[in-house]
């Protein structure tokens, strides 16, 4: 098994990373397969999918009318890990279109399976999905863990294949970085000028200076550019439970 | 091994994830761990660092000031694939504080090692390094690729260990989602009613609705909330989707 995994990080080319991560889903009874990317939080935007033994009628309307009702990523970003789409969490509520992109899953044979979100550099996401055969044993019954090794391995070697032109990555001042960090926190640019001790004029210009180099028009997008690049880190839920209890007791305090 | 890499999927708390790396990395050759996050580009940052095995002289250097010093995360995060310290790709270019820092490495007895970033969601990235016991060894018998697996795999649980810390309620609902994602988008009321064929006011009252289950007061924060929670993917489709076509053109010409 071990072997398969070696294997695929050591694919040459994208085809050679599908056909070698099929391969090895097929040994553990995973017969169907498909992957997805990219996946962002924009479902318009287009997917690419490459499928391998689900039915073409499934991928074709997927492409020209499912894609943006098809909840599976979406509820796969919150379990960070192989995830069930015929068990989906009781806490992902779907709206009609989403049932009933899941009944077309139940006609075409995929109302059972497997699949999970794959994280590379660049804030790159990619979708692993998979399935056995219509009349193969339960999904469940398969090795979930050896699943999540191939959807990794696959993505890790598929971001090493296709690489990001080397970006220059957006140089921000020391200031601007404080600024953007504020921002980020919610602040605003009275705020800001408080928390860093300048006058909110200065606070105005660093601002118009930050939407310029990341090329945005609002203070929404610097943010979540800003993500992207690693330029501002999404706190670790640890800090913000810490922060929250602190407002808790702070609250209580009076 | 495989069980080994298992053990660390099915580590129930960070504690357990620990032991589990420790195994695991053990098997692979390497008694020696670390692991930062999250890492970004300012090494200013607090960056939360778990030391398993490495001096603690080193740690406390390290803490105190070396950390802004030290070039290996970035260097890694830019690769995307494991190295050997000792051994850097040629086109690293160092300042010398950074090289100062590298040197300072084997007078802690960290003078060879591996290292590699790692990727989880809410574009988190991470850091592992590993180096033998005295931190003189080549390390030549583990194998890189295995490493990365193995680094992934731990720094997954770890996120997700993180997330289940705090059990969030998912109470959003749909189309309160839908809201949220374009506001990801950095669209205003009126560009997202426009989207959702529904009147500016709807829309205003999801937002405020939304706030309130985030407990934020203004829409960056409840982006960066909903980030943190998984509700929002922080990833950019356009970056990969120019680097696909890239592909496909190179693979026309």
């Amino acid at each position: 098994m071990l072997g398969h995994l070696r294997h695929i990080v050591r694919s040459r080319t994208v085809e050679d990373i599908f056909d070698r991560s099929v391969a090895a889903l097929r040994e553990i009874g995973l017969t169907r397969v498909y992957f997805q990317g990219p996946i962002g939080s924009d479902r318009s935007l287009t997917r690419n999918t490459a499928s391998f033994g689900f039915p073409e009628t499934w991928q074709k309307s997927y492409e020209l009318n499912w894609q943006v009702h098809d909840p599976i990523p979406d509820a796969a970003s919150r379990i960070g890990g192989p995830l069930y789409w015929h068990r989906l969490p009781s806490s992902v509520s779907l709206s009609e279109n989403e049932l009933a992109y899941m009944e077309f899953l139940r006609e075409m044979q995929m109302g059972q399976g497997i699949c999970m979100l794959q994280y590379g550099n660049v804030s790159r996401v990619g979708l692993i999905a998979a399935s056995t055969d219509p009349d193969g044993p339960e999904v469940e019954s398969i090795d979930r863990e050896f699943f999540q090794f191939v959807g990794m391995s696959s993505f890790m070697r598929f971001c090493q294949l296709v690489t990001m032109d080397p970006d220059i990555p957006v140089q921000l001042s020391g200031r601007e970085q404080d600024v953007l960090y504020w921002m980020a926190q919610g602040r605003s640019n009275s705020a800001i000028a408080d928390v860093l001790g300048i006058r909110q004029d200065t606070v105005n210009t660093y601002v118009k200076r930050i939407f310029a180099k990341l090329e945005v028009f609002d203070r929404t997008s610097a943010v979540m550019k800003g993500v992207r690049q690693g330029m501002v880190i999404v706190s670790d839920p640890i800090s913000e439970l810490v922060a929250d209890q602190m407002r808790a007791k702070h609250r209580r305090d009076g | 091994m495989l069980n080994k890499l298992k053990g660390l999927i099915e580590a129930r708390s960070l504690q357990d994830l620990r032991e589990a790396a420790v195994s695991a990395f053990g098997e692979m050759g390497v008694p020696r761990l670390l692991c930062l996050s999250p890492v970004g580009h300012d090494r200013s940052v607090g960056r939360g660092l778990t030391n398993a095995g490495f001096p603690e002289e080193w740690e406390t250097a390290y803490r105190d000031a070396r950390h802004m010093d030290d070039p290996l995360p970035d260097i890694s995060v830019r690769i995307g694939t494991a190295f050997r310290w000792h051994d850097l790709p040629s086109d690293v270019v160092l300042n010398e504080r950074e090289t100062r820092y590298l040197s300072d490495l084997s007078k802690w007895g960290m003078a060879k090692g591996i290292c590699v970033a790692t990727y989880g969601s809410a574009a988190r990235v991470g850091f592992i390094a590993a180096s033998s016991e005295s931190g003189e060894d080549d390390l030549d018998g583990v194998d890189l690729s295995l490493f990365q697996i193995g680094a992934e795999t731990a720094y997954l649980r770890y996120c997700q260990l993180m997330s289940a810390e705090l059990q969030y309620e998912m109470n959003l609902s749909s189309r309160e989602l839908d809201v949220l994602h374009w506001m990801a988008q950095g669209r205003s009321n009126a560009g997202i009613a426009d989207m959702l064929d529904l009147s500016q006011e709807t829309v205003g009252t999801y937002v405020k609705r939304i706030f309130a289950k985030l407990d934020v007061f203004d829409r960056t924060s409840a982006v960066m909330k909903g980030v943190m929670r998984g509700l929002v993917i922080a990833s950019d489709p356009n970056v990969e989707a120019a680097a696909q076509q890239r592909r496909a053109r190179r693979k026309r010409a």
